[in-house]
């Protein structure tokens, strides 16, 4: 087996056991776990409360907050958004039926070309989501309440176990939307709507490490990068790679094979 | 690279935020003060228990008898915990029997509180309450589906409840005391009738003393 393969195999394997431990092992769910004494408080969340509760947290909690959003911020300085294609549950589901649905001779439907007009840009704008996530903090202000909490479909799904069977009711639905929303284009929900990628792309523009990185002289601007990306990045043209999950897609999948993988991107 | 798609926020996006933010905050805004839920333990508010709780339902991970449950009946509600068996309080009540709870009643005060979920919450949407202070909700009483109404018979309520929230009246009948009942719905699940002749329903603190000062001015 050759790298481009291994390197797959390995992410799919990782994607496992994060959805095993996030579903099942952990006590409580992505939102709020215990990881050996320390409290992690998933940061959307933690937000959200602050707003909500107009700062009515306990103080305690607040520092626990801050702790979780600083050590957070620091991941996501290191790593980039590798959270979506690594261990994020719905991330792993979302693959999951693309790879089902592609098996099932439904191709024509996920391999379908992006929306994509490299002068025009596209119809759906990836900005959408840092507008979620601007108007999920709103909206917690105004309703008091953790408006997104009620509905992201990460946290269903974690609910989902806790309810007894996986199936926790007619919330699924939002899950089964999400997933459904795939054979219009992939990683339709991660891409466009995902408040927490979309907290996620605000800082990792600070991200400096693995990039992919494109030998220029033997690209030959196929655009078959913008295919492959679950993030319908064109590769070859981009700069910024904010968006970028580190999923290794590109590199695995390059009709001409030649992106690799930089360390360190300089520019 | 002017081929490159802009990539500030444009009108568009700007429109979407608009309209999500109008959907989301409608969404939830029309479903506040609805009906309450029996929560677990550690609530004096639902409003602000709303506001504090992040869904993540550890609550419902440590309880010990797997009471508590994710509600899914309302939308603002979607995802927090309600409690949907019966809460032990005590560590020694996870599985309460009649005959136990009344030998426990005398060693209460010494005894070992459960608070799992409490100690679990990440946010302090439960909070550390006296056992004074608790109140999930209070029990009321079907008379026409009550053995004790009807026939004189059962009282495993009176037996089961340990804050002596439950006694029997002159004429055989039950009847529950809304100040000592902590809304433990022990006695819910303890009734046999199969449509429960006793049941909590959600009341809290605060809704007590709203209650309290109604009764007050009508003195």
């Amino acid at each position: 087996m050759n790298t481009k393969k291994l390197i797959q195999r390995i992410r799919h394997l990782v994607q496992i056991f994060f959805f095993i431990f996030f579903v099942y092992l952990v006590v409580g769910s992505v939102c709020s776990f215990v990881l050996g004494g320390a409290q992690i408080v998933e940061p959307l969340g933690a937000l959200q409360i602050i707003v909500a509760s107009r700062l009515s947290v306990p103080q305690t909690v607040i520092i626990t907050f801050l702790a979780a959003t600083a050590v957070f911020i620091g991941v996501t300085v290191l790593s980039g958004r590798a959270w979506c294609a690594w261990a994020c549950p719905i991330g792993s589901l979302t693959e999951l039926t693309e790879h089902s649905i592609t098996k099932m001779k439904f191709k024509p439907l996920v391999e379908r070309k992006p929306k994509v007009n490299i002068k025009k840009g596209r119809f759906w704008s990836k900005q959408v989501k840092l507008a979620t996530f601007s108007a999920v903090m709103l909206s917690s202000t105004v309703a008091k309440t953790p408006t997104w909490c009620n509905f992201c479909p990460i946290g269903t799904v974690c609910r989902g176990t806790v309810a007894g069977s996986f199936v926790a009711g007619a919330e699924m639905a939002i899950v089964g939307a999400v997933l459904a929303a795939n054979t219009y284009e992939k990683r339709f929900f991660c891409k466009y709507l995902c408040p927490v990628a979309g907290f996620l792309t605000l800082i990792s523009r600070l991200n400096p490490f693995v990039k992919p990185r494109v030998r220029q002289d033997a690209c030959r601007r196929c655009a078959a990068c913008a295919v492959i990306c679950p993030e319908g990045l064109l590769v070859c043209e981009e700069k910024s790679f904010a968006e970028c999950t580190k999923c290794f897609v590109c590199y695995s999948k390059c009709p001409y094979g030649v992106i690799s993988i930089g360390l360190y991107k300089t520019h | 690279m002017q081929n490159r798609p802009p990539s500030t926020v444009n009108r568009r996006v700007f429109l979407w935020s608009i309209v999500s933010f109008f959907a989301l905050a409608t969404l939830t805004l029309t479903n506040l003060n609805q009906d309450k839920k029996v929560r677990p333990p550690g609530i004096t508010s639902e409003e602000e228990f709303l506001s504090l709780c992040i869904r993540c339902n550890r609550c419902a991970d440590v309880c010990p008898i797997k009471g508590i449950k994710p509600d899914n009946s309302n939308l603002t509600s979607l995802g927090t915990p309600e409690l949907n068996g019966y809460c032990a309080v005590y560590l020694d009540l996870v599985n309460p029997l009649p005959s136990k709870n009344r030998a426990f009643r005398k060693l209460r005060s010494s005894a070992q509180l459960c608070f799992r979920c409490i100690e679990t919450c990440p946010t302090g949407a439960l909070r550390n309450l006296n056992v004074e202070d608790l109140k999930m909700g209070v029990a009321e009483v079907d008379r026409s589906a009550c053995l004790a109404w009807r026939y004189h018979i059962c009282y495993r309520c009176v037996d089961i409840c340990v804050f002596d929230a439950v006694s029997i009246k002159g004429n055989g009948g039950i009847e529950v005391e809304e100040e000592h009942c902590v809304g433990c719905k022990q006695c819910e699940y303890i009734c046999p009738v199969p449509s429960k002749a006793i049941v909590v329903r959600p009341t809290q603190a605060e809704d007590l003393e709203k209650r309290r000062q109604l009764r007050n001015r009508g003195q």
